[in-house]
């Protein structure tokens, strides 16, 4: 897959103020117009005068609001190749969001409202209420689109069946529960329609999806299970649904894992025999200072699990904290890595990437941090003789 | 005599005309009075909607609060967000606290809005969940003396008639025995002569195995998560308050009042306790506003209906 300590990005990106404010028929100011000019200027997005000339008009038509998400998908392609990134995606700008996006596409949900995730940051969370099935498949398109533009190969991050659960309400499965009933009868009840949910929307939703991106031509495809260690005793449900939606088919398939305590999913996850890369989130949880001791890189003790997982598949290192401002530079991700090689023995099974997607930062921010990424893994390479 | 009552403990989800204010504030779309704004209609509507179906003690709902450490750590120069950390079970995360320096609570900066129903994390699950602090149990110690009861007292002084500690790592992750002593000493230098009622409340967990050291605690009522704790662990004597943690804040459906209440009369006749609370399970602010909303219909209706039938 690439050469050793290939960079990539995990997800999302922030959507720019002149695609948000055009999706929503929204009126734009000179500052976003500027924006979309400066951006397309320094990414060398071809033709982005077109969307300039989009953005000025007072109105827009649904196809010409289409045309504006589509030039967001080509901006955020460019974001990541200019950044230097050797695997890259579009930072979901066809998606309103991880979860609701797969979810409004799916048959037997409903939203209840708005929901906190951390901060003053919050999700619309819908309730399971029926059978689970795919309306149709949701990232054809926006694949077609950006395998077209694309100047790197490309990775699609998929939203996994245990994080679907994780983060819905349950009104279908489990029911109303009756709290004088003994608790033991209770959970077993919970544990049940759990399994049944995880596993229909592997089956019945996951899946398809990933079939119809592997028939588009789709090669590399993460699926993301960011929620993975909510429940620490249903880790071993989370790998058998991942199982679930790839096994079979023929393709490289990944997960992305974070802001977790990563002991949670040992050994379980070691049934994830299809599973041929891990991209963890690590240095939330590191120190800023420089070194590849131990003590230097408390947020990456963990990596040595990885290393011993059956099949020997790569590590995605997480080495970008995505929940601050702070620009790590080259010599701090340089030991970050350093560090993961010097654990894993092996190079080739090292990759490279941010702790998560990107989308709580500024395009500037996110850039920067990219950049400084990127700068990283050649002093690596410098220091390996790679 | 068991005297009932009922409240809301813990963060208020937003509405969600407060979440886009605070998202476009975020943004730069908006000026900050456009959030402050609307959390006040929010906080107004909350009050109005516990004093309308009867709830005993009326909370402000906490609308401001990132989480139930953030307030306390940014009024204690000792104190710093550290990283995301998942909040027990579920999908929403806190900032862990960072002891960098002296426990000190600078009131000015601990600018609580006027409540009935105080809000802080116990000195049991700060002292687990904080990070650089060395011994547990001695931060615990300090944590009570130099941060919790200096904020308990500051609840107190703006018309607080009861302060409520959250305890989930108790029943979530367990204690050991040796020390509960330390935590209930912890308990009593927070609420020893502060003048209002006390509660502890722990949850996301069974409180099942906890019971006979709960039930010693020096407090007013201690607080158990209904959904993961079997009832026929509750029966017996209580010598302390009971709270039940009866609305699932991490359910969508809205409890019946008619089971609320038989639960709620099962309980009281098998545990006997001083003082009987109704309340939820954990925060509400797992749940979308308007779910949260009928949920407090349903706890004052049902406390008012249990009243009527004992």
């Amino acid at each position: 897959m690439l050469r050793p300590l290939i960079t990539h990005e995990v997800g999302s990106l922030a959507k720019p103020a002149w695609r948000v404010k055009a999706a929503a028929g929204r009126p734009l100011t000179d500052i976003d117009i500027d924006e979309a000019r400066g951006w397309g200027e320094r990414l060398g997005v071809d033709g982005y005068e077109r969307l300039l000339d989009l953005l000025r008009r007072s109105e827009l038509s649904p196809a010409e609001r289409t045309e504006v998400k589509e030039w967001s998908s080509r901006y955020g392609l460019r974001f990541f190749e200019s950044a230097g990134l050797d695997v890259v995606y579009d930072g979901e700008q066809q998606r309103s969001e991880m979860y609701a996006w797969a979810i409004a596409h799916a048959n037997g949900f409903e939203f209840r409202g708005s929901v906190r995730s951390f901060d003053n940051k919050y999700y619309s969370k819908a309730a399971v209420v029926g059978p689970v099935s795919l309306k149709a498949p949701f990232h054809d398109d926006e694949y077609e689109l950006l395998r077209r533009a694309a100047h790197r190969p490309v990775k699609v991050p998929v939203t996994g069946p245990y994080t679907l659960a994780a983060w819905s309400f349950d009104e279908r499965y489990r029911g109303r529960v009756d709290l004088g009933k003994p608790l033991a009868d209770r959970r077993r009840v919970h544990r049940a329609a759990r399994r049944d949910f995880v596993l229909d929307l592997a089956r019945d939703l996951v899946r398809p999806n990933v079939e119809a991106l592997l028939g588009l031509g789709a090669s590399w495809i993460q699926i993301d299970e960011p929620a993975g260690s909510t429940e620490p005793s249903e880790v071993g449900l989370m790998a058998q649904a991942y199982d679930a939606c790839v096994s079979g088919l023929a393709g490289t398939f990944s997960t992305h894992l974070c802001f977790s305590d990563y002991e949670l999913f040992f050994p379980a996850i070691e049934q994830m025999t299809g599973c041929q890369q891990y991209a963890v989130g690590f240095a939330n949880y590191d120190s800023r200072d420089l070194g590849v001791s131990g003590d230097a890189r408390p947020g990456y003790h963990v990596v040595r699990r990885f290393r011993d997982l059956p099949g020997a598949p790569a590590l995605g290192l997480g080495v970008i904290d995505i929940h601050t401002d702070f620009i790590e530079s080259p010599e701090l991700v340089r030991d970050r890595i350093l560090y993961a090689v010097k654990v894993f023995g092996d190079p080739d099974r090292i990759q490279v990437m941010p702790d998560c997607g990107l989308r709580t930062r500024s395009w500037s921010v996110a850039y920067h941090k990219l950049r400084s990424m990127v700068a990283g893994v050649s002093l690596a390479r410098g220091v390996l003789g790679l | 005599m068991t005297e009932i009552g009922c409240y809301q403990h813990g963060l208020y989800p937003r509405s969600e005309e407060l979440v886009t204010a605070t998202r476009d504030v975020e943004r730069g779309r908006q000026p900050a009075r456009v959030a402050e704004a609307q959390q006040a209609v929010d906080r107004a509507e909350f009050i109005a909607l516990q004093r309308e179906a009867g709830l005993s003690f009326v909370s402000s709902g906490f609308l401001s609060w990132a989480d139930v450490f953030r307030p306390l750590v940014e009024a204690c120069p000792g104190l710093a967000t550290g990283p995301l950390v998942r909040w027990f079970d579920n999908n929403m995360f806190a900032r862990t606290p960072v002891v960098c320096g002296p426990l000190e609570l600078d009131r000015d900066l601990f600018a609580v809005e006027r409540t009935e129903v105080g809000l802080l994390p116990g000195p049991y699950t700060f002292s687990r969940m904080a990070v650089g602090a060395g011994d547990r149990e001695k931060l615990m110690a300090a944590l009570a003396r130099d941060l919790l009861r200096p904020a308990a007292e500051e609840f107190a002084r703006r018309g607080a008639r009861l302060v409520h500690l959250q305890e989930p790592w108790l029943a979530a992750h367990g204690i050991d025995e040796e020390i509960w002593p330390a935590l209930a000493s912890a308990v009593r230098v927070i609420g020893d002569g502060l003048g209002v009622r006390l509660v502890v409340h722990t949850y996301f967990g069974d409180a099942g195995p906890l019971v006979s050291w709960l039930n010693r605690l020096p407090v007013d009522a201690v607080g158990v998560d209904l959904t993961e704790t079997d009832v026929a662990t509750l029966a017996g004597t209580w010598q302390t308050g009971l709270l039940l943690g009866c609305m699932d804040g991490r359910s969508s459906l809205v409890e019946s009042v008619d089971q609320t209440v038989a639960l709620a009369a099962k309980i009281l006749e098998e545990a006997r306790p001083p003082l009987l609370l109704l309340s939820s399970n954990c925060d509400l602010d797992l749940l979308p506003r308007s779910l949260a909303d009928s949920k407090i219909r349903v706890l004052g209706t049902a406390t008012r209906q249990l009243r009527e039938v004992v």
